[in-house]
């Protein structure tokens, strides 16, 4: 890497051109498969040192553990490829978690219904947080701010602040079951982010979206819908975070009214991490889901390895810091 | 543009810090009613009301207020020593008669009930304690002895296993005095021929103890681990739920958590869980109240109030379990 960097600085006659050139190539590489070099490295280095590591079984582990906040930043790639933030995703998994288990008892048969009503209850907050960003002209970190407290305040009302337990049956399927060897939670995450791959790489939408968060006027001027395009980005936030929430609270047969707290930032980072900028225009669900995964495994790394809890934000931290890093320079 | 954006950040951080630290100073029934009698206003400083226990333990408050004809202005802290603060000085500013404070930190709350003291309103203590040794000079102190609950579990283990055997401990927060207290009673009193093998800060969540459970059983196989050991009953029902999923509940010779919560009891049916050291944390909301009002209407306190612990099987679920 410091030979190529070594290269692109001395600049000389135009005999160095090609050589020049073959330099751009190695750093465009390293731009765009940086973050897969670093999970490739990172998981070579688990497997080596972290007992267990590298088993079937811890394997299955993490791709389930990572699939809720996968599945919330999903979402959150379509909001932040617009140059938007959506702080009320964790609310949102609080509040569609809580319906779903409030309603999941009382529901008889039909195990749909509660299902339902949680993803409903996301996509209220996601118009919520739409009308405020399109209608309101507020900035995204301010609106969505505004729909994290009140999202909360929803959920700790709706209980008093109590923890709603023991949901059962068909619930338990969709939080610890398997589909062969594979965890529903896993089939869920899958199946969605193949969707939004699609959309976000294969449709008009999807190169709107990108539009948008690349230059909103210029969107405008070819005749592209903005204010369309930034209010169904917050829809399907608030879908995938309520998702989230319910695969959450299937997981853990239960929903407590601070389920969630904190992850718009685990959920942020995964999608950073996966290369998505936040001044917009840039970013793949492909990234997203190594991003995710690339937290996930470290997380589970420092476990098995028994480093203590006093350490592993930090790491967060610096792994953060390191993509961020590694994007600014692959776009200098 | 750039620099356009960044000053709109730096605004928008303000405010999440603002709307984060000010907070809502939740009141009940802020004004008193004239006419014949002086009706007292007590303040009440919680230190999360987003924990379900404590909402409990707040409602409990508000019933026994109303029966004893007392207002209470309920705050909440929101596990932060600098909201706790500000709520502290709010009360003072609204002159209530007496403060009840839950603190939320050992040491760092001690400079707001300093302050309380320093306004000449009586200040009362409620189910948190002060770092040993320290010199707050509160009229009484009505609660648990955290440490008891710690030494109760390990109390439970000794009984349950003579032959001692490899622990995972959950911890809750590190530095907050109910996980130190508990923790530190529960080493002092478990037996040379335990090892903690493991430990993680799960921060009192059934999210965050499942997922490190989960990746504690990968690391750990068959008969390598005999006990869990929770400083809470959510930390303790995510690590049996992780330990469900993965089929190994019959391994496990112990998990125990504190607080004795309805999930918890019903895990412990289940037999998902062995023991909880159950806290009445209503009753000690009930007892605070009925204390400051006794005070108030010119009685005399004692210095410390504490309520028992009770631990809770499988032998005596029945009385608890409704």
């Amino acid at each position: 890497m410091s030979l190529t960097m070594e290269r692109v600085k001395t600049k000389l006659g135009p005999a160095d051109l090609k050589e020049g050139m073959t330099a751009t190539k190695v750093k465009r590489f390293i731009g765009d498969y940086g973050i897969i070099i670093l999970f490739v490295v990172i998981l070579v280095f688990l497997a080596a040192v972290a007992p267990n590591f590298l088993t079937l079984n811890n394997i299955v582990n993490v791709v389930r553990q990572s699939s809720i906040i996968g599945l919330i930043a999903l979402g959150m790639t379509f909001i932040m490829i617009t140059a938007g933030i959506d702080l009320s995703v964790g609310s949102i998994v609080g509040l569609a978690g809580m319906t779903f288990a409030l309603l999941a008892p009382a529901s008889g048969g039909a195990f749909w219904l509660p299902l339902v009503a949680g993803l409903a209850v996301g996509l209220l907050v996601g118009f919520l947080s739409a009308a405020l960003v399109v209608w309101g002209a507020i900035l995204p970190f301010l609106a969505t701010l505004a729909t994290m407290a009140i999202a909360r305040t929803a959920v700790l009302v709706m209980t008093d602040g109590q923890v709603v337990s023991g949901l059962s049956g068909p619930a338990e399927w969709l939080g610890s079951g398997f589909i062969g060897p594979v965890p529903v939670p896993v089939i869920i995450f899958l199946i969605a982010a193949i969707i939004c791959e699609f959309v976000l790489s294969r449709t008009k939408f999807g190169s709107h979206v990108y539009a948008v968060g690349g230059n909103e006027e210029s969107a405008k001027k070819v005749g592209i819908s903005t204010g369309r395009v930034l209010f169904t980005v917050y829809l399907i936030g608030g879908v995938t975070a309520a998702l989230g929430g319910l695969v959450l609270t299937a997981r853990l047969d239960g929903a407590a009214p601070v389920a969630g707290t904190g992850y718009e930032l685990q959920v942020i980072a995964a999608v950073v991490i996966g290369g998505t900028s936040l001044f917009g225009g840039v970013g793949t669900i492909r990234g997203t889901v190594i991003g995710v995964l690339l937290l996930g495994v470290v997380m589970n790394g420092m476990n098995l390895m028994g480093v203590s809890s006093y350490f592993q934000q930090g790491v967060q931290g610096i792994i953060l810091v390191l993509a961020v890093l590694l994007n600014r320079w692959k776009s200098d | 543009m750039g620099m356009r954006r960044s000053i709109a950040a730096a605004f928008a951080m303000m405010a999440a810090g603002a709307l984060t630290l000010t907070g809502c100073a939740g009141s009940s029934n802020a004004t008193s009613s004239g006419g014949t009698g002086k009706t007292y206003n007590i303040g009440v400083v919680v230190l999360d009301l987003q924990d379900p226990d404590l909402a409990h333990m707040t409602d409990a408050m508000k019933k026994t207020a109303d029966e004893k004809g007392v207002k209470l202005n309920i705050t909440d802290s929101k596990k932060d020593v600098g909201s706790e603060l500000n709520q502290v000085e709010d009360l003072l500013t609204r002159q209530v008669d007496a403060v009840i404070m839950q603190p939320l930190d050992g040491d760092a709350s001690q400079n707001a009930a300093k302050r309380v003291i320093a306004a000449n309103i009586p200040l009362f203590i409620l189910s948190t304690e002060f770092a040993e040794g320290s010199d707050v000079g509160y009229k009484s102190y009505i609660g648990v002895d955290d440490t008891v609950a710690g030494e109760m579990q390990a109390d439970y283990l000794n009984k349950a296993l003579p032959e001692g055997g490899n622990i995972v401990f959950a911890a809750g927060v590190y530095g907050a005095s109910w996980t130190d207290r508990r923790k530190n009673g529960f080493d002092s009193k478990i037996n040379k021929n335990f090892k903690i093998v493991a430990e993680f800060q799960a921060k009192g969540s059934r999210d965050d103890a499942k997922r490190n459970m989960e990746d504690t059983l990968q690391r750990f196989g068959a008969g390598q681990i005999d006990a869990v050991v929770a400083n809470n009953d959510e930390m303790a029902i995510g690590a049996a739920s992780a330990i469900a999923d993965a089929g190994r509940t019959a391994e496990f010779k112990a998990v125990v958590g504190v607080d004795g919560t309805e999930p918890a009891m019903q895990d412990i049916k289940a037999g998902t869980m062995s023991a909880t050291v159950r806290q009445d944390s209503a009753g000690q909301g009930v007892k605070a109240v009925e204390v400051v009002t006794d005070f108030l209407n010119g009685g005399n306190v004692e210095n410390r109030y504490t309520l028992p612990f009770t631990l809770i099987t499988k032998d005596n679920l029945s009385e608890f379990l409704k």
